[in-house]
C-alpha cells in the first residue's frame, strides 16, 4: 500500500475507533494505555515497520511515521510501550540472538511486556559512559548492583534494558554491556519520581544484587555502548518527527481556545504565537529530510540538528502559550478566559526539559560542531 | 526543458567565474551594479526563465526560480534581481489589458526594474503616488536599486481607482535620493515623482486587480525571493566563519576547537540548515499548489530575516577583530543582510501577520 493510501486507511480506522478514556490517576492511566496498545496491535498499527516474522507488519518506516502523524492528529494517545518500541525493540532486532528476538519482540509489540530503560544514573547523565552500575560474573551468572534514574514507567514496566559495567579494566566505553532484565527479579526496587510538571511516570530504580543469566546479555559483553548509541541516534530524528506532529496539535488546541475566547492579544503575545507557528513550520520542513535518513537508517549529525530545532520549537510553543496567561500563570483552578492554566503550565514546564533529555542541547551542539562542521583538533589548519 | 536545479547550477557557475569580491568593491564606488555580470546574465537568459511562454519566456514557476535566487544570495550578486527575474515577469502574466500587452513590446526583457509604493516598507506612512491630469505626483520609500534601475513598477492611484504603472527611470520629473552605504553595493533609496507625464499606455493593471497583484504576487514573490537569497547568504557566512575558526589560532589552538566558538557555530549551522530546508519545502509545496505562496512566503521571510541576522552576527563574533574592519569581505555580507532583513516586513511584523493567520484558521 502506498503512503497516501495507507494514510487514508489509518485515518478511517482512527475515525471508527475513538481514543480511549485515559484517567489521570497513574495506575488507571497505565492500564488504559496498555489496553490501547493491544487494540492498536490487533489492528496492525504497532510494529508497522518491523519484520513480519517477529509480529510486525513489514512495511517501511514511512508507513510508521504516517500512522503516528494520523494517530496524533486524531488526538489519540501513543501506545504505553513506546520506550520499548522506539529504543529497546530496534536494538533487540538488530543485535539480539534468535531466542531473544522470537521470545521478546512479539510480546513487546502486543503490550504484554512493557519495557523501561535503565541507562541514566544520578552521576551519569550527559557523560553516560561513566555509569557506575556494575554487573559481575559470580558462579556463572551476573550480579547487577547500581542505581538508575529517569526511568519512564519504571514502577509499572515488567522488563528493563539495563546498561551496566562488566569490565572496569578497559576504556570506559568498551566495558559496558546491555542486559535484558525482568523487573520482578529479586533485588529490584522502583520508586516513583514526581516531575516539575506534575507528571509521575518517571522512577528511580535500585538494583541490589540482582541475578541475571548471561543469556540475557544483548549482543556480546562489552557491546553495550555501541548498541545503545546506535538506537539513540536513530531515535533522535524519529522523535523530532513525532514531536513535530504533537506540537502541531498542541498549538492548534491552544489557538482554538484563544480564538474561541475572543481575547484580544497584545503585540507581544501575537509575535510570540507567530514565532511559535513559524518554528513549528520550519521543523516540519526540516524533518522532511529526516524521513529519508530514517528510511536509509543512516546515522548523521543532522539528527542532532533536528533535536536542536525541535528544542527551539518546543520551547517557543511552551513560552508562547505561557505568555498568553499574563499574570495568571500559576492561577490554577481559576477561569482564565477559557484557557486551561494547568495544561498550559504543564506544556511550558515540559518544554523546558526538551533541552535536557535525550542528550542536552549542549551535547547536541558538540556533536554538530565536531561531526557536521569538522571543528576538531585533528583538523587543525 | 530546464529545471530549477540546472538553472541554479548555471547561475552558480556564472557567478563563480564572473563575480569576485573585487568586482563588488569596485561597483560599490559607482552605481552598485556589476554591469558586465548583468550583461552576461541577460545573455544567459536569467530574465526569460519566469516570463510566460506566450511572451517568449520559459514560463517556469516561482518554485523553480528559488534555488537560483539562493545562489545569487550566496555570492551577493547586486541589483534588483528578484524584481527583474521573478516579480516583473509574473506581473506581466496577469495583465490581459490590450494596452498593457502593447506596452510589453516596449519592455525589453532584462530591464532592471525597481518597485515603488508596492509594500516594501510595511510601516510607511506615505500615501501612494497619484495621477492627476496625466501627471504622476508622490513618493515611495525603501526602493531597492532605484538609481540604477531602468524602470519602475509603481503602485499608484488615479483618483478613482488603484493602478499599477510602468514609469521610465529617465522620464523628466523622476527624482531619486539616497547614498552608497559604507562601501557596499546595497542601495535603498527614495523615489519622488514630480509631475511625471504618464498616460494610459503606462497602466499595466487597474482597479481591484491591483490589490491582487500587490497581495498575491508582488509581496509574496518578493518575500519568497528575498528569503531564498538570504538562505544562500547564510550558507556563505557559515562556511566562511567555519573555515576561519580553523585557521585563526589563539592560545596555540585553532579557535574552532574551543567549545565557546563551537556552540556559536553549531547554532548558526542549525539556523542556516533549517532555512535552506524551509526554502526547499516551500518550493516543493508551491510546485504542487501555487496558491500556498502567500502563506508560505510569510513564514519564509520571517525565518530568513531572523536567521540571517543571527548568522551574520555570529559570523562577526567568530571573525573577531578582522571582522570589524572593512578590509575583510564579511562586512559586505553583513550589510546585505541588513539591507534585506526589513524589506516587505521585518521579523515581528511577519510573525504577527502569521499569528493573525493561524488564529483565523483556528476560528
Amino acid at each position: 500500500m502506498d503512503l497516501k493510501a495507507y494514510r487514508e486507511h489509518a485515518r478511517s480506522w482512527l475515525a471508527a475507533n475513538p481514543a480511549p478514556e485515559v484517567p489521570l490517576e497513574l495506575e488507571g492511566r497505565f492500564r488504559a494505555l496498555r489496553d490501547w496498545q493491544a487494540t492498536l496491535y490487533a489492528a496492525g498499527f504497532v510494529g508497522i515497520h518491523w519484520p513480519d516474522r517477529f509480529g510486525g507488519q513489514g512495511l517501511s518506516v514511512g508507513h510508521h511515521v504516517v500512522f503516528l502523524e494520523e494517530l496524533i492528529a486524531a488526538e489519540c494517545p501513543l501506545p504505553v510501550g513506546n520506550i520499548g518500541l522506539d529504543v529497546v525493540g530496534p536494538s533487540i532486532i538488530q543485535f539480539g540472538d534468535d531466542r531473544q528476538r522470537s521470545e521478546l519482540v512479539p510480546r513487546m509489540l502486543s503490550g504484554e511486556d512493557i519495557w523501561c530503560q535503565g541507562f541514566s544514573e544520578p552521576e551519569a547523565g550527559s557523560d553516560l559512559a561513566s555509569l557506575r552500575t556494575t554487573a559481575t560474573l559470580v558462579d556463572g551468572s551476573y550480579r547487577i548492583d547500581g542505581h538508575k534514574v529517569w526511568t519512564t514507567w519504571g514502577n509499572f514496566a515488567n522488563r528493563c534494558a539495563v546498561l551496566a559495567r562488566t569490565d572496569s579494566d578497559v576504556p570506559k566505553h568498551a566495558g559496558i554491556s546491555y542486559f535484558l532484565v525482568d523487573m520482578d527479579a529479586p533485588g529490584i526496587t522502583a520508586k516513583p519520581l514526581r516531575q516539575i510538571n506534575g507528571d509521575e511516570e518517571f522512577s528511580e530504580v535500585e538494583f541490589d544484587g540482582v541475578k541475571v543469566d548471561p543469556a540475557q546479555v544483548l549482543g556480546a559483553p562489552g557491546d553495550g555502548w555501541r548498541i545503545a548509541m546506535h538506537t539513540l541516534g536513530n531515535e533522535r530524528g524519529g522523535y523530532a518527527l513525532r514531536r513535530r506532529a504533537e506540537l502541531d496539535v498542541l498549538l492548534a488546541q491552544v489557538l482554538r481556545s484563544v480564538a474561541g475566547s475572543g481575547r484580544v492579544l497584545s503585540d507581544h503575545q501575537m509575535a510570540r504565537i507567530g514565532n511559535a507557528a513559524m518554528l513549528v513550520r520550519t521543523l516540519e520542513a526540516q524533518t522532511r529530510r529526516t524521513l529519508e535518513r530514517l528510511e536509509a537508517s543512516e546515522m548523521s549529525p543532522v539528527d542532532s540538528m533536528d533535536k536542536l530545532l525541535l528544542t527551539e520549537a518546543e520551547q517557543a510553543v511552551g513560552g508562547a502559550v505561557l505568555d498568553l496567561l499574563g499574570p495568571l500563570r500559576l492561577a490554577t483552578g481559576t477561569d482564565a478566559d477559557g484557557l486551561d492554566v494547568e495544561a498550559i503550565l504543564h506544556t511550558y514546564l515540559s518544554s523546558r526539559a526538551v533541552s535536557i533529555y535525550g542528550g542536552t542541547a549542549q551535547i547536541q551542539r558538540d556533536i554538530v560542531a565536531k561531526r557536521r562542521l569538522g571543528l576538531r583538533q585533528e583538523n587543525r589548519g | 526543458m530546464i529545471d530549477g536545479r540546472e538553472l541554479a547550477d548555471g547561475a552558480a557557475r556564472l557567478l563563480r567565474n564572473r563575480l569576485t569580491s573585487g568586482d563588488l568593491r569596485e561597483a560599490a564606488g559607482e552605481d552598485g551594479l556589476v554591469h558586465g555580470l548583468w550583461a552576461e546574465a541577460r545573455a544567459q537568459g536569467w530574465f526569460d526563465v519566469a516570463l510566460p511562454e506566450r511572451l517568449g519566456g520559459l514560463g517556469l514557476d516561482a518554485a523553480s526560480v528559488l534555488p537560483m535566487l539562493k545562489e545569487l544570495g550566496r555570492r551577493l550578486a547586486p541589483g534588483p534581481l528578484v524584481e527583474s527575474i521573478l516579480v516583473l515577469p509574473m506581473c506581466l502574466d496577469v495583465s490581459d489589458d490590450p494596452a498593457a500587452r502593447a506596452l510589453l513590446g516596449h519592455i525589453a526583457v532584462g530591464h532592471r526594474v525597481a518597485l515603488v509604493s508596492l509594500g516594501a516598507d510595511v510601516r510607511s506612512r506615505l500615501e501612494p503616488p497619484r495621477i492627476e491630469d496625466g501627471r504622476l505626483r508622490g513618493e515611495g520609500s525603501a526602493v531597492r536599486w532605484a538609481s540604477s534601475a531602468e524602470a519602475f513598477l509603481v503602485g499608484a492611484s488615479d483618483g478613482a481607482e488603484p493602478v499599477l504603472l510602468w514609469v521610465d527611470r529617465g522620464a523628466p520629473g523622476v527624482v531619486v535620493t539616497g547614498s552608497a552605504p559604507h562601501g557596499t553595493c546595497e542601495r535603498i533609496e527614495h523615489v519622488r515623482f514630480d509631475g511625471v507625464d504618464v498616460g494610459d499606455p503606462n497602466v499595466l493593471v487597474r482597479g481591484e486587480a491591483v490589490g491582487n497583484v500587490r497581495e498575491a504576487i508582488v509581496g509574496p514573490l518578493m518575500r519568497a525571493g528575498l528569503a531564498a537569497e538570504l538562505a544562500g547568504t547564510c550558507e556563505a557566512l557559515l562556511a566562511m566563519s567555519t573555515d576561519y575558526a580553523m585557521v585563526r589560532h589563539q592560545f596555540d589552538r585553532p579557535i574552532g576547537t574551543f567549545q565557546a566558538i563551537q556552540h556559536l557555530l553549531a547554532d548558526a549551522a542549525v539556523t542556516s540548515y533549517a532555512l535552506s530546508c524551509l526554502v526547499d519545502a516551500a518550493a516543493a509545496d508551491m510546485a504542487e499548489d501555487p496558491s500556498v505562496l502567500p502563506e508560505r512566503s510569510l513564514v519564509l521571510k520571517a525565518v530568513a530575516a531572523r536567521s540571517a541576522r543571527q548568522v551574520s552576527e555570529t559570523a562577526l563574533q567568530v571573525h573577531g577583530g578582522i571582522g570589524v574592519t572593512a578590509e575583510h569581505d564579511l562586512h559586505l555580507y553583513m550589510k546585505r543582510v541588513l539591507a534585506t532583513q526589513g524589506m516587505w516586513g521585518d521579523v515581528e511584523d511577519l510573525q504577527i501577520a502569521l499569528a493573525a493567520h493561524v488564529l483565523e484558521m483556528a476560528r
